[in-house]
């Protein structure tokens, strides 16, 4: 058998190679969440200390209500604006029309979150920001959102719409275009609005795609998107958006608590695979389609 | 827009789903058009400009001089190049050749080595494990610990296995009984039948690459190996201009520093940006194909 198959692996030894180095020998090096770092090796077996450490500290609490907050409010608000987008974009008859606004809402997907950060600030500037200028026209003082604890999460909501809302319609846009087009001919002849036939066939159709990427979006709960959140964060506003992967970065690189800090990203990584699991068996239960 | 046989009512529908896809279009672009009008402008007519503007005041180019003659954002061009460039050169090849045998239905372990790899989607143990593996192995301050990071992205790997699976089993058959060996298929037959889904992998890596800066922010202590975007991230996030102007320039207030700095942070942004915008009409001949048909089937 292998005098016909060693070729293969051969070929794909380069990539088993990488995912045992750079994804499994990691999962190795986590056990020092389990152990005490000293200086002189080798490091000495403290069981779940560092895990009491953690659930003990008010600071991990706070991250954690942080994570789960800002993910909450992503689902509500952010979720469902690229569903509307995809329903108003195969309302547009124009082809051309149509490419072209196309072609605009999807550019921000391929920007990175400093690029994103950076526009941000710009935009929301109370000295010479466009939103503030608006704010200007219709009589209200400008403020100074960026720095603003009651503002900043909703900065991440709105960034977050702003970079995926277009780019996100494409696959419910992608599912629209797979619906049965004799379903639209049968609701015509019934006489059928297009606002009904949006409600009655469009709607349901991009049902089992919506459900899909609502649980997979649900898996990534404790994630809250560190590039995001690292680029928009600042001294003013840390207390409100700090998250899971900020705290982990804080206490394990830059004060040095290696053990605690990886003890912080087991607790994410974990509970994280079982949301993720767990949202995979539901969506193959609800629409018979896998996360995978 | 004059539609037939339309009523009233619907003309008003009509024009209501327009104008909000207008809006979202305008809210999309105007910001990064506004930027582009400030770093174009004259510098000594930027303060007071208008964040609704999209047309320059003036018109200069000393914005986009002194940016690429500043040694910081010099060798952050070339970082990101270098990065960019081999990372995305090695991760095509290796995702290729690794999809390749798991396309092959009687590969042993094939289902493991799967199951192996869709772990690796489902948990992560954190930043911390990674950079203890890259310190361990001595690549901390170097390009390949950020190219290494994620050579092969799972997700792709497995759209190019899909994608192989989908070739007429006759045409490999047809090489093989000609003689060729498991590479020359791959190489002769697979490759070249392949080419739209390779074309999008490519483009995949080379905007992930490219946009990368947490695990150069992770790994790169020394900032001479610093990509554009850490660079951008210092000057703009951070606010640190004097990494940006120099401390002489600042104190004798000449060259960078007499340019109005928030036409800097705006030429700064869109030279982050242009190799994405230069590449941008292919993402979209490739991405958006791609995703389409990968969601009609799957």
């Amino acid at each position: 058998m292998w005098r016909q198959w060693w070729p293969y692996y051969a070929m794909m030894a380069p990539g088993l190679i990488f995912f045992a180095v750079f994804h499994y020998l990691p999962i190795w090096e986590a056990k020092i969440a389990f152990q005490q770092v000293r200086i002189i090796p080798p490091n000495i077996w403290v069981g779940w200390k560092h895990f009491e450490t953690l659930f003990a500290s008010s600071v991990f609490w706070q991250v954690l209500a942080n994570t789960m907050i800002i993910s909450a409010m992503k689902i509500a608000f952010v979720f469902p604006v690229p569903i509307i987008v995809a329903l108003l974009l195969n309302e547009v008859r124009s082809g051309p029309f149509r490419k072209s606004i196309q072609s605009a809402i999807y550019l921000p997907h391929f920007l990175s979150w400093v690029v994103i950060a950076g526009i941000f600030i710009a935009a929301l500037s109370p000295s010479d920001g466009v939103v503030n200028e608006v704010r200007g026209y219709l009589g209200l003082e400008p403020r100074s959102y960026m720095t603003d604890q009651g503002a900043i999460r909703w900065v991440l909501v709105f960034s977050e719409i702003w970079r995926s809302a277009g780019w996100d319609s494409l696959l419910y846009l992608a599912a629209i275009l797979a619906i049965d087009p004799q379903l639209y001919d049968a609701a015509e002849m019934d006489g059928a609005t297009r606002w009904q036939k949006m409600r009655h066939v469009t709607l349901p159709g991009i049902t089992p795609t919506i459900a899909t990427l609502f649980i997979l979006n649900a898996g990534m709960f404790l994630s809250a998107d560190l590039n995001q959140v690292i680029n928009l964060s600042n001294d003013a506003v840390r207390s409100q958006i700090d998250i899971i992967d900020t705290y982990v970065y804080r206490i394990g690189l830059q004060t040095g608590e290696f053990s605690l800090a990886t003890s912080a990203g087991l607790f994410k990584g974990i509970l994280g695979m079982l949301l993720i699991v767990a949202a995979h068996k539901l969506s193959k239960r609800l629409t018979g389609k896998g996360v995978w | 827009m004059r539609l037939p046989g339309l009523t009233p009512f619907e003309r008003i529908e009509s024009a209501i789903i327009v104008s909000t896809l207008l809006l979202l279009t305008i809210v999309c672009v105007q910001p990064i058009l506004n930027l582009l009008a400030v770093s174009l402008s004259e510098p000594a007519r930027v303060p007071g400009m208008s964040g609704l503007t999209v047309v320059p005041r003036g018109f200069s180019t000393d914005v986009y001089t002194l940016l690429v003659t500043n040694p910081a954002v010099q060798r952050g061009l070339v970082n990101s190049a270098i990065i960019t460039i081999v990372g995305t050169v090695l991760s095509v090849i290796v995702t290729a050749l690794m999809a390749w045998g798991l396309s092959r239905p009687g590969l042993p372990y094939r289902r493991a080595i799967f199951v192996l790899v869709l772990v690796t989607i489902v948990f992560e143990p954190g930043m911390i494990p990674d950079y203890f593996v890259n310190r361990r192995l001595g690549l901390l301050n170097t390009y390949w610990s950020v190219i290494f990071f994620k050579l092969v992205n799972a997700w792709y790997l497995i759209i190019l296995v899909r994608f192989f699976e989908e070739i007429p089993k006759e045409l490999l058959e047809a090489a093989e009984i000609d003689g060729a060996n498991p590479f020359q298929v791959f190489w002769m037959v697979v490759l070249p039948l392949a080419r739209p889904a390779l074309a999008t992998i490519t483009l995949f890596y080379l905007v992930f690459r490219w946009n990368e800066f947490f695990r150069a922010m992770l790994y790169l202590s020394d900032q001479s190996l610093w990509p554009l975007q850490l660079v951008l991230r210092q000057f703009v996030i951070e606010g640190d201009k004097l990494a940006m102007v120099g401390v002489a320039d600042m104190n004798a207030y000449t060259g960078a520093s007499a340019i109005d700095i928030r036409a800097l942070k705006a030429g700064m942004i869109m030279l982050t940006i242009a190799p994405i915008l230069i590449i941008y009409p292919l993402i979209l001949k490739y991405f958006t194909k791609g995703t389409m048909s990968g969601a009609v089937k799957g």
